[in-house]
This record gives structure tokens, C-alpha cells and sequence, in this order.
């Protein structure tokens, strides 16, 4: 049994304190926005938010988060209005949408520690990877945001 | 066997002139009249539902793989019923209901970068008819003249009162009207269109930025448990033995079931009577064990502990590497198959200069970053499934035989897709699924492969090698070219070869496909102009520069059509692409800016061309200009890409752009880190670590403008792939670094911290 906070709820988690954070994600609490990519920590499909730092959630095992507080896309913000999300809109950043949660999640920690990163370091902090080829309308979107959130 | 350019060509005959699973009129059954009572939703000629509440549902015959088909697709139909867009939602198509009512949907394969230019037509004529019968059911209930009737946003309108009378209302009477009264339709002029043409947001948008969108592998059927695979480690090895003691103890309440291996089937669609050789290729798996538990995780944890006993295999010394250099002395003589035109060897006689290279290309795994997955339910009412298969006819196909059951018992629920690119039209996990399901009757079963599963097993786009010899006229123009290709088991490819997109008047091609090669042969984005449209370019760039030519002006003059010859076979269409492709390559010189100043160390590459396998396939004519930046190191980067393209009628110009971006990023992953190789019969590479793709910090800023035009919408998916790789090759050399006859470019040049 593994005690944490999901998207603002307590939980408590009946399985292996092996199994990756990921899968009790996505089918013991079914919050499908997390999505598998490769399961080696190498292009962040699986991003989340653990006490508010990025992490790859197909290598981060249960049990590593006991007591934390977890965040995926779905609890990102209440109302899906997030200025990330607004700007993803915006930019019309998506093409088949797959690797979108995870980045716009790696975005976010992005933003929680740095205010107004510059194009190239966007492109070098974030590095999950988009098969169709969405990154220029990411940084477009993430640097708008940015803007948007220091106004707030 | 000598193979005339007729047949060489021969797919031209069959899509361009109405193939038995292209363009055909829609048949417009009497099935449309499935309303009861106006309680419930109409359904008008299979592609359009009204609701009661007159919203509307339309009906999209294609897998959504990234490339925006819900939304392209409904605009076509919104704009000429005169939808109301803000109450315009998309469903898949079910293979059933479409076999069941004769091929309503056309065109139903997401192959070919074809849906817009095959389906174009033949949607507009639906939705013109649909609009056409609303108005004729509103003037009967009107009683007036349906001339005084027009439709907008949703309802018919009678001008002179002003009444509007929703859908909705008049659907169902619409839907028993008989069609031979509403023909000819009228199609909304141009100048009149508020959808077509128009960017608007893609569909999905916001779900897609919430997490919300649902893809195969997000299924949830309840009571489902969850399988793992692994298959054969070795090509063509047969399952012995698995060890099963100790296995009921471990958690999940796991069960092993074996799959075995066969043929199940080609990777497109054959027409009826046709050499399925020249359309596609054979969908191969081996033998594999699956395990079903509880949960996923639980079932790869027992998997990856299985003590399994592979028999050894003819293949277990199999090395692409071996390939490379058999391959390269095999294209040293003739070779079985041959075409082309005019007299190659009289050219070579009386060359002022003759020039030759060798060129080659790797098997390329397409990588989509939804692992492969399906779901699906045998049990007394017959199978369902769950798939984001780029082929869901066959798919469909493949659950009624493999099972037995009654094709009409047979319900396929057609997914969203984390990607594509060609490795969903191959419907191995499909067949795997339905074999794991029909031992676990009555339970849904998802079976999900692991990323390093997906890429050991999936299906590339051939190794190739191409030996090119050419001979130099007095004019300084290529006036013979010898392409003799060898590749790895492959359909018949050679297209990519012989679709020169410049003008050559001497030709002549050869090629051997080894069928013997285990390795499973896939469409990948940009399929054979993908392997040969770089080569083709890179060649004509050697033999520039070995007379000194200006790049422009030389690519010019080979598109000049008095240098076609005249009895070419299609000689209209060769003049036409010859022109388009010029007009192209000017508008991207004009607007790219080709004349520009280049920094030291910049290089610049150009390339224009179709991606036409036959004359009148359909793509779209598109040039590519790239920019790259090679510094004291050697170290490579893309600064800059620039795509000018001719697409026919473009629906939605962000949706174009988007894809020719992503055409960019595709291209760019493939020429300078993609290569899938094969030791001791296994493929060597299992995960993102070894096979890497780009990241978004060598991202190129990618520019496009698109050429204005009315006629039929053409080809754009995959069409920014061959022509960045080619533009980019070509930039290279231009920047002072080698000539690239071996892709991926990571093997010459180093590319810093991919």
C-alpha cells in the first residue's frame, strides 16, 4: 500500500511498490493523458509532475512516491485552461496529439524554474521527443505562455 | 524478364482511371433511410448523421494518424452541405457497414498521402446530394419550389419569408427522397466557400492539450486484462519450448499463450485481378508467446522471466552489413529486371564525360511513438476489436478468418493513433491480438508490445544499393543515365529509381529484389522517393559540379521539355510534371531566396520534384531549399528549410503546413541518425537510445508557401521527407563537406549531442 497525493486527492494504492508510477496512472486510476512511449526514461511521453519537479514516470516506481504529491496533464489546471494549454491552442501545436501531455508537462516544470527562458533554452531543456514534428510550434507556444504568466 | 515501361507503369492504368477501390461515384444505396421516427439520428447516404438537436456527425473513413483527416474531411462536407461548423462532430467508419453496403466510403486505406486527392471528389458529390435532398424534403413539406429554397448554416431557408427550418427536421424525409430525382448536384462556387480554404482548428484541439483525446491504447473495455509479446529473437525461428513451472504463483494470475507465426496478408490493398507484387507487400510474423495477467505491467514482468526455447534458424547468420557489400557487387552486372527509355549505351558511346557512384540506403523502422497495441474480445456474439490499424479493412478481414466467425459478427472499433507513418498499415498485432483473445474467450484482452518489441519487429523500408553511371553531352547536360538497383525484400519498388523528376532523354534501370531476406518490408513515410529521390539529386549534383555548372541553371535545363523525347510513353504528363515541377523550383528560388548572401560555412541545397510512382498519381510538386551550417569541427547543423509546394486545392493551410513541418522533422531524424541494422539474424536496435530521432533542439526553422490552385487537392503528408533529404545532402557538399552516398549522415559527420 503506497499513500500519495494525485492531482490534489489523496490515494491510496494497492500494488508493487515496483510497478512504475505510470501504469498505476493509467490503469489502476485511470488518467489515460499519461501516455507510454518508449519505457526507458528516453522521450518523456510519460512526464509528470512529483512536489512540482518533471519526471519520467515509466522509470519513477511507486513507491518512490509515497507522501509526494503527483501532478499529470489532467490536474494541471481545473478549468484546462492553463496558458500552456491556452497557447498549445493557440499555436495549433498538435498533429496526432500523442507526446502533447508530456510535454506540455515538461513545459510547466520548465516554467516553475525558469521565468522567461530564451528560445535555445527551451530547446535544450526540453527534451522529449514529438515523432510528427511539432517542436517549432512548442516553442512558439511555451515562450507565450511565459509572457502570459509574468503579466498574471 | 524484360519489363516494358507500360508495365512498369502499369498502376497508372488502374487508380488513374477509376480503380476498383478508388475513384468510383459513391454508391448510394437505399441503406440511408435508417430513421424511424425523427427521435433519432438520420443517417444520410453513410456519411452524414443529423441529430435530433441538429447537430451533425460525420463520418471519417480513414485512421487518424496526426494528419488531421477529421477536420480536412469534415470541412469538405460542412462546406458543401452548409453545416453549421461549431455543431460538426466526427465517428469512424466501421469495415462492416462498409462492406455491408457496397464501398460507401471510397477510400478507406491511410496510405499513400491519397485521402484529400482520393476522396475529394466523391465527398463533395455526397455532401452536394445530401444539401440537395434537405432542400427538395423542405420544399415538399413547404410546398413551395425547391429553386426558392437555399441552405445555411444548417437549415434550409426559404429566402422570401425567412423561414429556417433545421435539418433536423426535415432529415428523415430527405433520407427516403429517391436519389435518381436529385441528380446533377451543384457544387458551391469557389468564390463562396467559408471552410474550404480555410484554417480552421483542428477538431481534437483542445482535447489533445488535456490529455483527453483517446488513442488505441487508451481502451478501457471492462473486465479487460492486459498481454505482452515477444517474438521470435531470431528471424524465421521456431517456438520449442516454454518453461511454465512456478508460473501460477506469480502475481497477476498469469496465463501463456503461444501465437504462431504466419503470412497473414499484404500490407494494401490489391485490386481484383491484379499482381499483388506491384502493389504491396506480404505481412510476415514469427512465432511468438504472449502472456495475459491482470495488469500490463504484471504480464511483461512474467514474460521477461520466461524460460522460452527457440529452435535455430536457416537466417541466424543474417547481416545487413553482409548485405551492403553483397548487394554493392551485385550491382556491378545485369540485373533481372529492366526498363527504360531511348538508348543508354549510345549516349555512354558518345559522352564528352561519363561519370559513376555508388549509393546506398538502410532498412529505416518508421518509430511512431504509440507502441503497437490492440484490443479485442472473442465470445459467443462473435469479436470486437480496438485498433488504430492504418488498414482497418483488413483488419476486419484478418478477425473473421482467423477466428471462423460470421463476417457480419465482426465489429472493428477504429481508434486515433499516436503516430503512423506506414507501420500501422501492417497488421501483425492485430492478428496476434485476435490469436491471444480466442484463448481467453470472453475476456477483453489488450495486448500492448513494448517499444523495444515494436522496433525489433516491425516492418522497414529496404536496404538499397544503387550504382548510377551517366553520361555528359557536348551541351553539358545528362543525356544517358543508368540507375541498377539491389535490394532487400521489398514490393516493386522500383518507381523510386526510374520516376526521374528531371529530364533525361537516355535511361535505363535494373533492379533485383532478394525475396529471400527475412526482414519484413514496410511503407515508411516517404516510401521509395524516400530510398531514392537523395541519390537521384545527390548523382545530377556530382555531375554538376564535374562541369562546373550553376546549380540552378543546370537543374533548369534538365526540366526543359523539348528535351523529352517524343515517343515517351504518357508524353503529355511528362511535359506537364516537367513545367510544374520548373514553376516549383522558380517560386522556391524567388520566394525562398535562393540569391541570397550566404555566410562562411553555410551550404545551400535545392530540390524539386513529385512524388508520383506512375504519371497522374497525385502528389503534390514541392521544392525544398536547406540551409546548413558546418563548422571548423565538421560539426553539422540545419538552420533553415524552405518549402515551396503546388497541392491542388488546399483545405486547410495550417493542416499543410503542419504536415510539411513534421515532413521536415521526419527527414531530418531519417538522413542524419536512422539506421536499423541485423547481426546473427536479429535486429540490433531496440529503443530511442540506439535509434534516435530529432530533438527539438536541431529543429531547423522550416518556412512554406504554397502556390495557389483550384484543381483537385494533391499529396502532402509525406512529401517534405524526399525532398529535405535530397536539398540537404546537396547543402552539404556545398558547405565544403563530403559527398553523402550512405545514409544516415551520423556515419560521416558528426552531429554534436544528438
Amino acid at each position: 500500500m503506497v499513500e500519495c497525493e494525485i492531482n490534489g486527492e489523496s490515494k491510496s494504492v494497492e500494488a508493487d511498490g515496483a510497478t512504475p508510477l505510470l501504469w498505476i496512472l493509467r490503469d489502476e486510476l485511470g488518467l489515460k493523458g499519461t501516455k507510454f512511449g518508449c519505457g526507458a526514461g528516453l522521450c518523456g511521453a510519460c512526464t509528470v509532475h512529483v512536489d512540482g519537479v518533471a519526471v519520467r514516470s515509466c522509470i519513477t516506481p511507486l513507491i518512490s512516491v509515497s507522501g509526494k504529491k503527483v501532478t499529470t496533464i489532467e490536474g494541471i489546471d481545473n478549468s484546462g485552461e492553463h496558458p500552456l494549454q491556452r497557447h498549445w491552442i493557440n499555436s495549433r501545436v498538435p498533429q496526432c496529439g500523442y507526446c502533447q501531455s508530456g510535454m506540455i508537462m515538461a513545459a510547466a516544470a520548465l516554467l516553475g524554474s525558469v521565468k522567461s527562458p530564451s528560445e535555445a533554452q527551451v530547446r535544450e531543456e526540453i527534451t522529449n521527443l514529438c515523432r510528427c514534428g511539432t517542436y517549432n510550434r512548442i516553442v512558439e507556444a511555451v515562450q507565450a505562455a511565459a509572457k502570459d504568466m509574468s503579466v498574471e | 524478364m524484360r519489363i516494358s515501361r507500360r508495365r512498369l507503369l502499369s498502376g497508372s492504368a488502374i487508380i488513374a482511371t477509376g480503380t476498383r477501390f478508388a475513384i468510383i461515384l459513391p454508391v448510394f444505396g437505399s441503406r440511408d433511410a435508417t430513421a424511424i421516427s425523427s427521435n433519432e439520428a438520420v443517417d444520410l447516404l453513410s456519411w452524414v448523421e443529423i441529430k435530433p438537436d441538429n447537430s451533425a456527425v460525420i463520418r471519417i473513413p480513414q485512421t487518424d494518424i496526426g494528419q488531421g483527416i477529421n477536420t480536412t474531411l469534415a470541412q469538405i462536407i460542412a462546406e458543401e452541405m452548409d453545416l453549421d461548423w461549431a455543431r460538426v462532430s466526427t465517428k469512424a467508419y466501421d469495415p462492416r457497414v462498409n462492406a455491408e453496403r457496397q464501398n460507401p466510403y471510397i477510400w478507406t486505406t491511410t496510405l499513400g498521402s491519397s485521402s484529400a486527392h482520393y476522396l475529394y471528389e466523391p465527398v463533395r458529390l455526397a455532401a452536394a446530394t445530401i444539401k440537395k435532398k434537405l432542400i427538395s424534403a423542405a420544399a415538399l413539406q413547404l410546398k413551395v419550389a425547391p429553386e426558392h429554397l437555399h441552405a445555411d448554416q444548417g437549415h434550409v431557408v426559404h429566402a422570401k419569408t425567412g423561414r429556417r427550418i433545421p435539418f433536423s427536421k426535415v432529415a428523415a424525409s430527405a433520407a427516403e427522397l429517391q436519389l435518381s430525382e436529385q441528380l446533377p448536384v451543384e457544387y458551391k462556387p469557389v468564390a463562396q466557400r467559408r471552410l474550404i480554404g480555410s484554417s480552421v482548428p483542428a477538431l481534437e484541439l483542445k482535447a489533445m492539450t488535456a490529455g483527453e483525446k483517446r488513442f488505441g491504447i487508451d481502451v478501457d473495455v471492462p473486465g479487460m486484462r492486459f498481454a505482452a509479446i515477444s517474438q521470435s529473437p531470431v528471424y524465421g525461428a521456431k517456438l520449442l519450448k516454454v518453461e511454465m513451472e512456478g508460473i501460477r504463483k506469480l502475481s497477476g494470475n498469469p496465463s501463456v499463450v503461444r501465437v504462431s507465426g504466419k503470412t497473414i496478408g499484404f500490407n494494401s490493398p490489391v485490386p481484383e485481378g491484379e499482381d499483388p507484387d506491384l502493389w504491396a507487400a506480404e505481412v510476415r510474423c514469427d512465432d511468438a508467446i504472449a502472456v495475459v495477467a491482470d495488469t500490463w505491467w504484471q504480464a511483461k514482468t512474467v514474460l521477461e522471466g520466461l524460460d522460452i526455447t527457440w529452435s535455430s534458424s536457416k537466417h541466424r547468420a543474417l547481416s545487413s552489413e553482409k548485405m551492403f557489400v553483397e548487394f554493392a557487387q551485385r550491382v556491378n552486372s545485369v540485373l533481372p529486371k529492366s526498363g527504360g527509355q531511348g538508348n543508354f549505351e549510345r549516349a555512354m558511346s558518345r559522352a564528352d564525360q561519363k561519370l559513376s557512384a555508388l549509393y546506398s540506403y538502410p532498412y529505416v523502422e518508421a518509430a511512431p511513438l504509440e507502441p503497437m497495441n490492440c484490443t479485442a474480445l472473442v465470445d459467443d456474439n462473435g469479436v470486437q476489436l480496438w485498433t488504430n490499424s492504418q488498414f482497418p479493412d483488413d483488419a476486419w478481414r484478418i478477425a473473421f478468418e482467423t477466428t471462423g466467425v460470421d463476417p457480419n459478427d465482426v465489429t472493428l472499433h477504429l481508434m486515433a493513433a499516436g503516430g503512423g507513418f506506414g507501420r500501422r498499415l501492417h497488421n501483425d498485432i492485430v492478428y496476434q491480438a485476435i490469436q491471444i483473445a480466442s484463448q481467453h474467450r470472453g475476456i477483453p484482452i489488450k495486448l500492448l508490445a513494448t517499444r523495444e518489441e515494436s522496433m525489433k519487429h516491425s516492418y522497414y523500408s529496404p536496404l538499397t544499393v544503387a550504382k548510377f553511371d551517366a553520361a555528359v553531352g557536348s551541351d553539358g547536360t545528362v543525356d544517358g543515365w543508368r540507375c541498377r538497383v539491389a535490394s532487400s525484400f521489398a514490393p516493386d519498388q522500383s518507381y523510386g529509381a526510374t520516376r526521374l523528376p528531371f529530364v533525361v532523354p537516355n535511361t535505363h534501370f535494373e533492379y533485383e529484389r532478394h525475396m529471400s531476406v527475412p526482414v519484413p518490408f514496410g511503407w515508411v513515410r516517404g516510401v521509395g522517393f524516400a530510398q531514392h529521390l537523395w541519390m537521384n539529386f545527390s548523382f545530377l549534383d556530382e555531375i554538376r559540379l564535374a562541369i562546373g555548372a550553376d546549380a540552378i541553371g543546370f537543374f533548369r535545363a534538365h526540366l526543359d521539355p523539348s528535351r523529352i523525347p517524343e515517343d515517351v510513353d504518357e508524353y503529355d504528363l511528362a511535359v506537364d510534371r516537367a513545367l510544374r515541377t520548373r514553376r516549383v523550383l522558380d517560386y522556391c528560388v524567388e520566394k525562398g531566396g535562393w540569391s541570397n548572401e550566404k555566410p562562411p560555412g553555410v551550404g545551400r541545397g535545392i530540390c524539386a520534384s513529385d512524388s508520383d510512382y506512375y504519371p497522374g498519381f497525385g502528389s503534390s510538386t514541392k521544392a525544398a531549399m536547406v540551409d546548413i551550417v558546418l563548422d571548423k569541427k565538421r560539426s553539422l547543423t540545419v538552420n533553415r528549410v524552405f518549402i515551396a509546394i503546388d497541392a491542388g486545392t488546399v483545405i486547410n493551410p495550417d493542416i499543410v503546413k503542419a504536415q510539411l513541418e513534421g515532413g521536415v522533422a521526419f527527414a531530418l531524424s531519417t538522413a542524419l541518425y536512422s539506421e536499423i541494422s541485423v547481426k546473427n539474424g536479429s535486429v540490433e536496435q531496440s529503443n530511442f537510445h540506439d535509434y534516435p530521432v530529432l530533438r527539438m533542439k536541431k529543429m531547423p526553422r522550416v518556412e512554406v508557401a504554397m502556390i495557389p490552385s483550384d484543381s483537385t487537392p494533391l499529396g502532402v503528408g509525406e512529401d517534405a521527407v524526399p525532398i529535405t533529404i535530397a536539398a540537404l545532402v546537396n547543402a552539404i557538399v556545398d558547405a565544403g563537406g563530403p559527398r553523402i552516398r550512405r545514409l544516415p549522415i551520423s556515419r560521416e559527420i558528426r552531429l554534436e549531442d544528438s
